[in-house]
């Protein structure tokens, strides 16, 4: 069995799925406080931009990944010189297919935060920034962390494409092995381990993300 | 001057009117009791006070310049000396009773840890610091409310229906701190409930809303005492004394602080007539009697014009009232 290169297609694996999922953070962190904020429960109501925002998030939800990894391959390449063959191509469609999935995620869990209490903050004389900085992050912190556990392993299953463009990875890997063998692949040891490998990887972001969201919540901590 | 005027306030949702020409001043230092049903405007109208809502028409003044118009809200840092406690305490689950008294201290970037345990010590929950809301009784928790509304020095506090959710006792203890706040500090309480006990525990002036209007204001002894309007009058008396009116006439007698003698039992000895009490709500406050007894109007009609004489030449107030009197 070749642990070296089960090692690496994990290594690889994670390393899209961290940097795709940061990124998507980054970028559907503040998208979804707008979309919360303009919403008809938000706090600066706003039906054109919540619209338009909207209808961005949908459409780009709506495209498969497979796609969006065709669609940005000209930024791929712009950006990395190549546009297939490396981990770190699959970056940017990981990237384009999630933060729009992320920014639904954050809107939700601001929708859970009980309206009277961004009141009590404005009845203290909060600005909007501190009402999202002081109230609305900080409420749903538990639900935020447990909600990057559940995009995480959404971008580990979509590095499943990252075979079509030879980026490799573990689920990549998993797939050559088969067409390499697909006479006996079932009875191969190597092919169930790098399968247990992966539910590993998609458990360890489960349990991480659940159990840490359950520390933070001091709603439950009876003493 | 009065610390909060509000002039002809009126708003509407849609074509239903919430607030119609409301007008109301509260002096420094009042407790201001706004007492109604649900639904009657009086939620809207504090949080007209401090810019939670917009209005359509009219102004509010504090202090007397203009606060709040129909076309601008209350500025941010005016709102710092308008603090606010609601029914449902809205304190933050994530953090703990410190950090949710500091939170009021962290919007003006100001820090200062003696503050928020100063505040938490007033209302007497300086050993609870660490604790989550979650750890906590309602009580408690609306303790900790005040004490982060102290935290900035306000002038005003609204009162937001803020002892609905907590069970009779606790009420109490809560409104009492509430008083003492007033006292002690010189704070102007406006306090919205459709509790008519909590109103009259702590309030010195009421103002009652029906339908969007302000259908009677003024000190509590007054409008309690003798309510004018049906409304008011539905309010003040309890269901009990309607359906006891149903079956009977009775007469309603007024104490106004003014009485010494055992009242009813003159009227046996000198009227020789024997009362029977069909409802009774008095209140001793610094050792003279305020409130209201009905008694059973008289079957015979000479022994009622006796009663009422005697009543009248011992300049004691008093009316007949029925029941449909009270709907």
């Amino acid at each position: 069995m070749d642990w070296n290169s089960i090692l690496q297609g994990a290594l690889f694996t994670l390393a899209m799925t961290l940097i795709s999922t940061a990124l998507a953070y980054l970028f559907g962190l503040p998208l979804g406080i707008v979309l919360y904020a303009t919403g008809k429960k938000g706090f600066r109501p706003n039906k054109m931009v919540n619209f338009v925002l909207g209808l961005i998030v949908n459409v780009l939800r709506s495209v498969p990944c497979l796609i969006l990894v065709v669609l940005c391959m000209p930024w791929v390449r712009a950006w990395f010189g190549v546009a297939t063959g490396k981990w770190y191509t699959m970056i940017i469609p990981l990237f384009v297919s999630t933060f729009a999935f992320v920014a639904r995620l954050v809107e939700q869990s601001l929708n859970d935060v009980a309206f009277g209490k961004l009141e009590a903050l404005r009845s203290m004389g909060a600005s909007d920034l501190q009402l999202v900085t002081k109230g609305l992050l900080v409420e749903t912190k538990p639900a935020l962390i447990s909600g990057v556990a559940v995009t995480a392993i959404n971008v580990i299953g979509y590095t499943s494409f990252a075979y079509n463009i030879g980026a490799g990875g573990l689920i990549s890997d998993i797939w050559s092995y088969y067409s390499r063998h697909t006479g006996n692949f079932q009875n191969s040891v190597e092919f169930w381990v790098m399968i247990v490998v992966v539910v590993l990887l998609v458990e360890l972001f489960q349990e991480a993300g659940l159990s840490l969201s359950k520390i933070l919540d001091k709603r439950k901590t009876a003493k | 001057m009065p610390i909060i005027q509000i002039e002809h306030l009126s708003k509407a949702f849609g074509c239903k009117k919430v607030l119609d020409d409301i007008s109301l001043d509260v002096e420094k230092g009042d407790i201001y009791g706004v007492l109604g049903l649900s639904g009657a405007g009086k939620s809207t109208l504090v949080r007209c006070i401090n810019g939670l809502e917009t209005f359509d028409e009219g102004r509010i003044l504090y202090k007397g310049e203009v606060l709040a118009d129909s076309k601008k809200r209350i500025k941010r840092s005016k709102r710092r000396q308008i603090a606010m406690i609601f029914q449902d305490f809205n304190l933050l689950d994530q953090k703990t009773v410190f950090q949710n008294v500091k939170l009021s201290l962290d919007l003006i970037h100001k820090k200062d840890d003696a503050k928020v345990l100063e505040c938490l010590r007033r209302v007497g929950l300086e050993n609870k610091a660490k604790s989550y809301p979650s750890q906590l009784s309602g009580g408690q928790k609306q303790r900790v409310a005040i004490a982060r509304a102290l935290a900035l020095d306000p002038e005003v506090i609204l009162s937001d229906e803020a002892t609905s959710a907590l069970d009779p006792e606790t009420t109490d203890s809560i409104l009492d701190l509430l008083k003492e706040l007033s006292a002690e500090k010189g704070l102007t309480i406006i306090m919205i409930s459709h509790q008519m006990n909590a109103i009259e525990r702590i309030c010195n002036k009421v103002a009652i809303i029906s339908e969007a209007k302000i259908v009677e204001s003024g000190p509590l002894s007054s409008v309690f005492l003798k309510p004018k309007t049906s409304v008011a009058k539905s309010l003040i008396y309890s269901n009990h004394l309607k359906t006891v009116l149903d079956e009977e006439k009775g007469i309603r007698i007024l104490f106004n602080g003014n009485e010494d003698e055992p009242l009813l039992a003159n009227i046996v000895q000198e009227c020789h007539i024997l009362v029977s009490i069909l409802f009774a709500d008095t209140k001793v406050i610094d050792g003279k009697v305020y409130g209201q007894l009905i008694v059973k109007s008289p079957a015979s009609k000479e022994e009622a014009a006796k009663l009422t004489s005697y009543l009248s030449l011992k300049g004691i107030e008093y009316e007949e009232v029925m029941s449909h009197g009270l709907e």
